[in-house]
């Protein structure tokens, strides 16, 4: 947004307030109005650089015409050119009905815009008659212009082949010393739309009826506003975009719910109950996101729980039935060896030491021998005890292995897991399974190795069975988890979309409010912008309409969308009249000219000439007067070139004494068509120091002070329009030319800027008109003097030489 | 008469008639031009005797010679106004009383200011 527009709409915000958060969306579609659609938006940071500079600033540079070529258009057979001064001034272009006028103005607006407003409206026949049938050759229109900043003259040219179609041309741009560029780079496309520096007859009738929302789009586009509808429109989008997601999550939430309904988890009920009228954000999330492990549903867990059953493997339970069997056989071994005998001799040994440690020596209580039992027995039988132990150690491992292999047997005999048990009430037949369990875990009736290992061995016979019971819990589990994955899925999609959207609905109220906010204040910026456009329009009106009885009360862009218009209040004889239906065709053009002439001749725009056909036509007398004072005023900046197929405007210009270069347009045979310029400014002054020498009844005295003077401003008209000529075409700054000539306010002072292109060589002056010849100098020095009273000579022959020295003048480059 | 009495006679005349229908339009503007002129007669009594004489228009070409440009350029525009409005044409309307009211008060203007340029050039 243009930083002036900004500082407005900074200025009202300050003023109305209408709270922080309006103030923010407000703030952000005037800076980065893309960030209010794209979610992730950061206003501030981007603050400094969204700031685009002033429209004046990147305005193209300004524009006069220095002349006008047209070929083989319409009513111009050979080549036409039409030579204007470049620089402000008033140029009437005055032709008969059918002299080939227009087709210039037609043909220049071509050029420009490739097409005409004349001709848009008009019927196929109109549009391929436009070109000239005298002339069999190409057709070019082209305009040399002078730039401002840009040396030399730059030519537009737009060249259609034989046969070819109005809409199909070339248009080419040359400037001196500089490659061929396009149309485009010159950068005129907006601006000749926006301000329109052309006026055509059939546009003028036609400005305030079928193009007055044309008309308002054009002064909407002058008054820099665009910012603001593409402000209101971010707003206006960002909200459509809101409401737009909100209804996309409704949908995805009815397809979640259908799914739900549609679905056999125990989870689906909770979450039916949590998505209704108003749903319940956290407790859908609660349910999603929970850990399903931590489930308690009856069927999940008992699957799960069946999927779980520890069904002994065939390969464990057979390595412990084989080394049961041989720890078995091993210990069984054991004894029958001199280990088992040892154990027992040992045994008995251990029995008689203690005996004899109770009684003493005497007797052998076994075999009766005298004092068997004495010390010396005693010694023998401890070594005889450590030698025979040392032997039954062997037996005694072979005991322990059997013992640890009998609990290894034990433990795959797995207790009868409960879940089995139930496994019905989820569909799954597990009674062999069951049966075949109960006998395997309440192990063998007879509890010796031997038994044991023939149970191990009986596995065979039913764990397939519960290892069929297992797989399909298993199977189950998994449809079930695999059916829940898509609605989850459903479910957390539609819940960031919910939750985001929760978020966003509260930006709704703000950004509705921001969006009207924005709309009354570009009223009311509008408003205010367009009122001095409105005022010289007024203005202009009150020229123009001289003796009509119609005024214009106010002149304002109502409404908007598509009942905008261009409002004008009227007033007749000072009460409120039916708006335009009461003006007459006359005051309606004259209205449709106070509308043109303001917005094609704002300071902004690049063009700085006006081109305006036929506006007299159905004017009466006094508001051609008014028409010619329009033009004065506005040729004192601008390049105002009128056409006019009639003496009305040119005699009042001339009875007005209205500064004009009036130029006429005659057809020849074969559409041959000449220009003859048959007054000009300069011209101007030397007819009126004629008339005056010329007044016979006029005392001398008198004519020796007004003629000089008359010939002096010829001579300075001269010499503005020669430095005006040079500067501009050079490309000098358009206000440093008016300055160079305004400073210029001798006539030493003119010469010197006229012939050496300084200012304060007014010194070399005199000598240099004395190297043309001394009447020239005798001439400059007659008018010089002559106008404070001291000319002596004849002033009919002043006049004579004075335009002897303009023509001189005249070809100083 | 002088050049103010015939001003305010043609103002007495806009007054009564209110509304300037035909005949009496232009005996305001003939009355306001002849103020005019003879304001501008004044002047060149004073300024350049003889001047009278000639054509108005070369009058009105020496008037910025001798009176400020502003004053001249006003007087010769108005001239021509009440001039135009002096003839009726066939093809014209005659002057509203709104233009005719402005013209009046141009040539007083105009009356005021010669009279004032040439006490300041004394």
């Amino acid at each position: 947004m243009n930083s002036a527009l900004l500082g407005e709409i900074e200025k009202r915000l300050d003023v109305t307030t209408p709270g922080p958060k309006v103030v923010d969306c407000v703030l952000t579609a005037c800076l980065v109005p893309e960030d209010l659609t794209s979610p992730g938006r950061e206003s501030a940071t981007k603050v400094g650089s969204a700031v685009s500079a002033p429209t004046a600033d990147i305005s193209p540079p300004r524009v006069f015409i220095e002349s006008i070529t047209v070929e083989g258009f319409r009513g111009i057979g050979p080549a036409l050119t039409l030579n204007l001064t470049p620089g402000p001034g008033l140029t009437l272009v005055v032709g008969r009905n059918g002299s080939g006028k227009s087709s210039l103005s037609d043909a220049f607006e071509v050029l420009l815009t490739g097409s005409s407003a004349r001709w848009a409206a008009k019927n196929k026949v109109w549009q391929e008659g436009w070109r000239n049938l005298h002339h069999p050759y190409p057709t070019r229109v082209e305009a040399r212009l002078a730039v401002e900043g840009q040396p030399g003259f730059t030519t537009v040219a737009r060249r259609w082949a034989s046969g070819a179609d109005l809409g199909t041309s070339a248009v080419t741009v040359a400037r001196a010393g500089q490659a061929p560029a396009t149309f485009d780079s010159l950068g005129w496309h907006e601006a000749l739309a926006a301000y329109r520096p052309f006026l055509s007859y059939s546009e003028l009738g036609g400005l305030l009826e079928v193009g007055a929302t044309k008309l308002f789009d054009a002064l909407n586009a002058i008054l820099g506003l665009d910012d603001l509808s593409v402000a209101t429109k971010a707003l206006a989008d960002a909200r459509l975009e809101i409401e737009h997601r909100a209804k996309l999550t409704a949908s995805e939430l009815q397809r979640f719910r259908q799914m739900l309904e549609a679905s056999q988890d125990d989870r689906a009920g909770r979450l039916l109950r949590l998505t209704g009228r108003v749903p319940d954000l956290d407790g859908v999330a609660a349910v999603l996101t929970a850990d399903t492990g931590a489930s308690t549903e009856g069927q999940v867990d008992l699957l799960r729980r069946l999927a779980a059953i520890e069904v002994p493997s065939p390969r464990e339970v057979a390595a412990a039935a084989e080394a049961l069997t041989s720890a078995a056989r091993a210990a069984d071994a054991a004894i029958a060896t001199d280990a088992g005998r040892a154990r027992e001799v040992a045994q008995l040994l251990d029995e008689a030491v203690a005996f004899h440690q109770h009684y003493g020596d005497g007797d052998c209580p076994v075999c009766g021998r005298s004092q068997g039992l004495s010390a010396e027995w005693r010694a023998h039988a401890d070594a005889e005890r450590a030698l025979l132990r040392a032997e039954a150690r062997v037996a005694d491992e072979a005991h322990g292995r059997l013992t640890a292999a009998i609990a290894n047997a034990r433990t795959c005999l797995r207790p009868l897991p409960v879940a089995l048990a139930a496994a019905n009430s989820v569909g799954i037949t597990a009674e062999p399974a069951l049966a075949g369990w109960q006998v395997w875990a309440a192990g063998p009736v007879n509890e010796t190795p031997d038994a044991l290992a023939t149970h191990l061995n009986s596995l065979t016979s039913w764990h397939h069975e519960a290892l069929s019971v297992q797989a399909q819990a298993a199977g189950r589990l998994g449809d079930i988890v695999e059916a829940w994955r898509p609605i989850s899925q459903a479910g957390l999609l539609w819940l960031e979309r919910a939750r985001a959207d929760r978020d966003a609905a509260a930006r709704i109220k703000d950004l509705k409010a921001a969006e009207m906010w924005l709309k009354k204040a570009g009223e009311a910026i509008r408003a205010e912008r367009f009122a001095p456009l409105a005022a010289r329009a007024t203005e202009i009106w009150k020229a123009l309409r001289q003796r009509s009885s119609v005024d214009i009360g106010g002149i304002t862009l109502a409404g908007s969308a598509n009942a905008r218009k261009v409002k004008v209040d009227v007033l007749v004889d000072g009460s409120e009249g039916a708006a335009l239906a009461v003006m007459s065709q006359g005051e309606l053009h004259a209205l449709a000219l106070a509308l043109f002439f303001p917005r094609a001749t704002l300071a902004e725009s690049p063009f700085r000439f006006v081109v305006i056909d036929d506006p007299v036509q159905a004017m009466d007398p006094a508001k051609v007067e008014g028409l010619a004072r329009v033009l004065e005023h506005t040729a004192a900046g601008h390049q105002v070139v009128v056409l006019t197929h009639d003496d009305r405007l040119p005699e009042a210009v001339r009875r007005l004494r209205v500064a004009a270069t009036i130029v006429e347009v005659d057809r020849g045979p074969g559409s041959q068509v000449l220009i003859t310029k048959v007054l000009d400014p300069v011209d101007r002054h030397l007819r009126d120091a004629r008339d005056v020498a010329r007044d016979k009844q006029l005392p001398d005295a008198v004519k020796a002070t007004v003629v000089p003077t008359l010939c002096r401003q010829a001579l300075e008209a001269t010499c503005v329009e020669i430095v005006r000529r040079r500067r501009l075409v050079r490309g000098d700054r358009h206000q440093d030319v008016e300055d160079a000539i305004g400073a210029a306010n001798k006539l030493s002072k003119s010469f010197a800027l006229a012939l050496f292109d300084d200012v304060d060589s007014g010194g070399g002056v005199f000598p240099k008109l004395k190297e043309w010849g001394w009447q020239m100098a005798d001439t400059y020095q007659a008018c010089n003097k002559g106008a404070h009273g001291f000319y002596v000579g004849d002033p009919l022959a002043l006049e004579e030489e004075t335009r002897a020295l303009v023509k001189k003048l005249r070809m100083v480059p | 008469m002088t050049a103010s009495q015939l001003l305010a006679a043609a103002r007495l005349l806009l007054d009564r008639a209110g509304v300037a229908v035909g005949w009496r339009a232009v005996a305001v503007a003939a009355l306001a031009r002849q103020a005019l002129e003879t304001a501008i007669d004044d002047l060149w009594g004073r300024e350049a005797a003889g001047t009278e004489q000639a054509s108005r228009h070369t009058q009105l070409l020496c008037l910025p010679s001798y009176a400020d440009e502003a004053i001249a350029e006003l007087a010769a525009s108005t001239w021509v106004s009440l001039s135009g409005a002096c003839h009726v044409r066939a093809y014209d309307l005659a002057p509203s009383a709104d233009e005719l009211s402005r013209w009046l008060s141009d040539t007083g203007t105009v009356i005021a200011g010669l009279a004032l340029t040439t006490e300041s050039c004394r």
